[in-house]
């Protein structure tokens, strides 16, 4: 039988993890700041692709993050 | 009186010195390489116009080896999460959570010591030496001086890993602003000491015959 303390703690560790989520998420859109700094100081010929791949990281993180709120 | 033997003035072959200057200083113009002798495609921010780019230097990619160890280490230890009492006993979902968590830790560990390594380089150009250094994911430093202030250049080598993979540092004292520049774990650095004499040589010369620019 779930009581309400069970229902308590897993919804804190969902929220844990959903925090841990976000945090990776925030990680990823300073990534893409970085980046696009990064190549403004300094170009090598790689900029374009370099921003496209932090961009796609960040979305992946968004997609990662929002699967989470729904399945845990 | 007319002159009884004339020598021939030899020119000098440039066009040699060139070729024998870029064979001595030969490197890979691949946008990865951590020693990038006349560089074709890279420019910075602070650039003038016609200043020329003549070393790119970034660390040895043998000092990526603590933060490329770690991420292996942590991807593989996440092989060993069901063999912990309390993971097992977590449902499947939040299983899954940790591994995607746990690689998501690998990943920024990787992906910081990556942009950390490519972008903090030190760049010569036929006027100065630049120093860009990413100290915090948005905090950055661009040091410059010019060749011509340039006073005293020393390269160090020491360890096993820096001996036998050819890196080291080159310490820089200039008359500027910034008394002391430090190009840290570059390879080569008996060949960047080279063209750093080379480009004082040639900036002398450029004040002797008035091209100052």
């Amino acid at each position: 039988m779930i009581t309400n303390l069970d229902l308590s703690a897993w919804f804190l560790v969902k929220l844990l993890f959903l925090s841990a989520f976000l945090l990776y998420v925030a990680f990823a859109g300073i990534v893409v700041r970085q980046i696009n700094l990064m190549t403004n100081t300094l170009e090598v010929g790689l900029e374009g692709f370099l921003r496209l791949v932090s961009w796609m990281h960040f979305a992946f993180a968004v997609g990662v993050f929002i699967l989470a709120v729904l399945i845990l | 009186m007319p002159d009884l033997y004339v020598a021939k003035e030899e020119k000098p072959n440039t066009s040699e010195a060139g070729k024998t200057e870029s064979m001595e200083f030969a490197s890979s113009h691949n946008p990865f390489s951590s020693f990038c002798y006349r560089p074709a495609k890279t420019r910075f921010e602070t650039q003038e116009r016609e200043e020329q780019v003549v070393l790119l230097l970034r660390k040895h990619p043998i000092t990526n080896l603590s933060w490329v160890l770690l991420t292996v280490l942590l991807v593989f230890a996440a092989m060993f999460f069901d063999y912990l009492p309390f993971f097992s006993s977590l449902p499947a979902n939040y299983q899954l959570a940790t591994y995607v968590l746990w690689h998501f830790l690998a990943a920024a560990i990787a992906i910081e010591g990556a942009l950390t390594w490519f972008f903090n380089v030190n760049i010569i150009t036929d006027e100065r030496i630049v120093d860009v250094d990413f100290y915090t994911l948005i905090y950055r430093e661009i040091s410059d001086t010019q060749i011509n202030k340039i006073q005293e250049v020393t390269h160090t080598m020491g360890g096993l890993l820096s001996i036998f993979f050819n890196y080291g540092n080159v310490k820089i004292q200039t008359a500027g602003a910034i008394p002391n520049f430090e190009f840290s774990q570059v390879p080569r650095p008996a060949h960047v000491v080279k063209i750093l004499q080379g480009l004082q040589r040639e900036e002398e010369q450029e004040q002797i015959e008035g091209r100052i620019r």
